[in-house]
């Protein structure tokens, strides 16, 4: 057997001299820890304009002029919280919206609890998320908003697109998984498997322990371990502890997943593959992708290992609109928000995209106009107060407009006087099925 | 020799002279019979030798005492000491009752026929667990040849990233034995009025028992990539150290062995033979949490507190109810719209 010599010696004093650093690392570290540490998340001011059970609206506001007649509603998902939009000044997505003069919006989906297991997607899509976007119609006298959503949160926002159209001048979807026929993500090829039913029957909610207890088991080796090991060598360094335990702050802040909405995402998604294939209903309706016809940007992580790229390209060769655009960075499923050199890729581009796509001139016109007639008619009128917000649909007669909107919201059994309009033409229900 | 076949622990032969022993302390047969005229002081004839009975004696002492005082006290009224006399009688007879059926009941069974009888019934219990032990026993020992094959393997080159031998046939074995043999002890049906309550507690007994084996299972997978990186590692730092790579920095080792892990565990989590164990764990722990949940929910009906379920009902309840009214303002604004509109005339 062939002799090697192994260099203990050496190791050995490498390892005394480490022990050393460590020792007086640890020495720092402690005044580190023990000191005032800056580790606040959402700093960025806003106020809450809207509250419906547990879920609240959010509305950012600066002093700076808002560029954008647009306003722009962010999805956040259901699992953790929509604060990684907001880390700290200097990186937050939020501060860089704000800076391009967006008026920016976002869901607060809150802390459900055991009475949230029932609710289910229809509940979060044509429940809450349609509120509040009649909400923002209103307070900011558009009728179309900005709709952008993130995971999860984009899944919904493709579904309210989908069933909503009428409702959404342009589309943005970051990181959302779409199209869940693929064994790319871990995820993916365990959720096929488990049995939902009982899990959503016997524990309810899913409970966010659990959530947070299986995303670390994906990688266990860096984020059980090497995470920790990477803390330790840093702690002396004052912005690095701050920076790291914000992060931990967030990633272990999770709400529990209504039940419901667990098994719709984990049974018709995950399982079955419904929604890239336009087969899922969501409150009795069809999500058809083809309703999908304002301008799509598509965003999605080269390396995420949550939501593959497999699972997010399939969307804009769905969709039924003409003007859509894949951008894929070089980062995973949080980088995008959370690394500054990504940000200042992902932000700007959202930002410059959604500017092009504002309303034009006129349209600004006609809404300008709009708006003065329809406060004459307030003034007037109350009872039509609560109708039809000023858009461009308003320039069809409104009877005809009325009808259309009663074909979609009126139950068969309620009798809608139909015979009335015999003469006039019938309105288009692939627009609004 | 019939005797120690039919009766192999001894158990007979002990009885026996035990109930030899107490008819020797309680006295002969005939002492026996006249025990109520001779063995209390107050009866006790001075022209009667008294019988040595250490059972007697006792007697004799524990009431000397009342007797003694009862008869010599100079205060004492004669009717007194008349019905203390009586109460006493009445005592002592009770307690003579109580003998003499303890002696019929020791006398009758010291007889061949009810000790055979007895005994049978005794010796099922051990017949019972000897089997019980014996299948215990077999399967343990099973388990271990599997283990000590699995040892036999260690010192085997290990091939990185690979999960081809992951043993996973001692939980099988474990799971094979567990419902061959200790499962069908838990689904006996139970009877009486509290038959619904006892299945229940067995039946998470059962479930419980099958979780820890799945959870068992699935968290030795989730050790095997640290077993595989090690073995991995030393033949990584053999393959340098011919080379004359290694390195001094125990940084590079760390960096490395990290790296090795986290492929382990990226192809372990792909295996079918994880997934199913996960699948299995999450079912089984589902599974339990539900039984027991139902067993926790009956206790707490005994007291004045609303359960999980009636919770679970009334948050339903509510659910419906918000939705029923969305839809229904929805509608009533609808509907509201649709008053505004002129009626056009029909052509």
């Amino acid at each position: 057997m062939k002799r090697f010599k192994v260099p203990i010696d050496l190791i050995m004093s490498k390892m005394s001299e480490d022990a050393t650093k460590a020792r007086n690392r640890a020495r720092k570290a402690s005044d580190v820890l023990l000191s005032d540490l800056k580790t606040e998340l959402a700093q960025t001011p806003y106020e809450v304009v809207y509250q419906e059970d547990r879920v609240k609206l959010k509305h950012y506001h600066t002093g700076k002029k808002i560029q954008y007649k647009t306003p722009l509603l962010v999805v956040y998902a259901l699992i953790n919280r929509e604060t990684m939009l907001d880390l700290q000044p200097g990186r937050s997505v939020v501060e860089r919206f704000l800076e391009s003069g967006i008026d920016l919006y976002m869901i607060d989906w809150g802390y459900p609890t055991r009475k949230d297991r029932f609710l289910d997607f229809d509940d979060h899509i044509n429940g809450y998320m349609d509120n509040i976007v009649d909400f923002i119609r209103e307070k900011s006298h558009v009728p179309k908003v900005n709709l952008m959503g993130i995971c999860m949160g984009g899944a919904f926002s493709v579904i309210y697109a989908a069933l909503h159209p009428e409702k959404i001048r342009n589309l943005v979807t970051t990181v959302t998984p779409t199209n869940f026929d693929t064994n790319k993500g871990l995820l993916h090829l365990w959720m096929k498997y488990i049995d939902i039913d009982s899990v959503v029957d016997t524990y309810g909610n899913l409970s966010a322990d659990v959530m947070n207890l299986g995303f670390l088991l994906l990688n266990p080796a860096r984020l059980m371990i090497d995470k920790y090991v990477g803390f330790m060598e840093n702690m002396d360094d004052k912005d690095f502890v701050e920076n790291f335990i914000r992060m931990e702050k967030w990633i272990f802040d999770s709400p529990d997943l209504p039940g419901e909405v667990f098994r719709q995402f984990a049974k018709d998604c995950y399982q079955e593959n419904k929604l890239i294939q336009s087969r899922l209903e969501v409150g009795g309706k069809l999500v058809d992708l083809e309703k999908i016809t304002m301008p799509l940007l598509n965003i999605y992580g080269k390396f995420d290992h949550l939501v593959p790229p497999e699972a997010c390209n399939q969307l804009v060769k769905k969709v039924g609109s003409k003007d859509t655009e894949d951008l894929c960075l070089n980062t995973g499923h949080i980088g995008i928000y959370v690394s500054s050199k990504c940000q200042e890729a992902f932000a700007p581009k959202i930002a410059s995209w959604l500017k092009e796509r504002d309303l034009d001139m006129e349209e600004r016109e006609f809404h300008t106009e709009n708006q003065e007639s329809h406060a004459r008619q307030r003034s007037s009128s109350p009872e039509e107060r609560g109708g039809a917000c000023p858009c461009k649909e308003a320039t069809q007669p409104r009877k005809e407009r009325v009808r259309q909107k009663v074909e979609k919201t009126l139950p068969d059994s309620v009798e809608t006087g139909k015979k009335r309009y015999r003469s006039s033409p019938p309105a288009k229900r692939s627009t609004f099925n | 020799m019939g005797d120690s076949a039919e009766d192999p622990l001894g158990v007979e032969s002990m009885i026996k002279t035990w109930t030899e022993s107490m008819n020797h302390l309680m006295g002969d047969p005939e002492t026996r019979a006249k025990l109520s005229q001779m063995q209390f002081p107050f009866f006790q004839s001075p022209f009667k030798p008294p019988i040595e009975s250490p059972f007697q004696q006792l007697f004799q002492t524990l009431f000397q005492k009342n007797g003694d005082e009862s008869a010599s006290s100079p205060f004492q009224s004669a009717d007194s000491s008349k019905k203390k006399r009586g109460n006493s009688k009445d005592l002592m007879s009770a307690l003579l009752n109580a003998v003499k059926n303890w002696q019929t009941m020791a006398s009758a069974m010291s007889s061949p026929e009810s000790f055979t009888a007895l005994l049978k019934g005794m010796g099922t219990m051990p017949e019972m667990l000897i089997n019980f032990t014996h299948s215990t026993i077999s399967g343990m020992t099973e388990m271990q040849q599997k283990m000590a094959a699995s040892a036999s393997r260690m010192g085997e080159s290990v091939k990185a990233y690979n999960f081809d031998n992951i043993d996973e046939n001692i939980f099988k074995a474990w799971s094979d034995i567990y419902e061959k043999e200790f499962r069908k002890f838990l689904q006996i049906p139970q009877l009486g009025l509290t038959r619904e309550y006892q299945e229940k507690i067995n039946s998470m007994t059962d479930k419980f028992n099958i979780c820890q084996t799945h959870m068992a299972e699935f968290l030795r997978l989730l050790f095997l990539p640290f077993q595989r990186s090690a073995a991995v590692m030393q033949e990584e730092i053999q393959a340098l150290a011919e080379r004359g790579e290694l390195s001094e920095d125990p940084q590079f080792y760390y960096q490395k062995w990290v790296k090795v892990l986290e492929g382990h565990f990226m192809t372990l989590f792909q295996t079918p033979e994880y997934i199913e164990a996960l699948t299995k764990t999450v079912g089984a722990m589902s599974q339990f949490t539900s039984s027991k949940e139902s067993v926790v929910e009956d206790l707490l009906r005994s007291l004045p507190v609303a359960s999980r379920s009636d919770l679970d009902d009334v948050a339903r309840e509510l659910h419906q109810l918000k939705k029923e009214i969305r839809n229904l303002k929805k509608s009533i604004t609808t509907v509201k719209e649709m008053s505004l509109i002129p009626a056009m005339p029909l052509e």
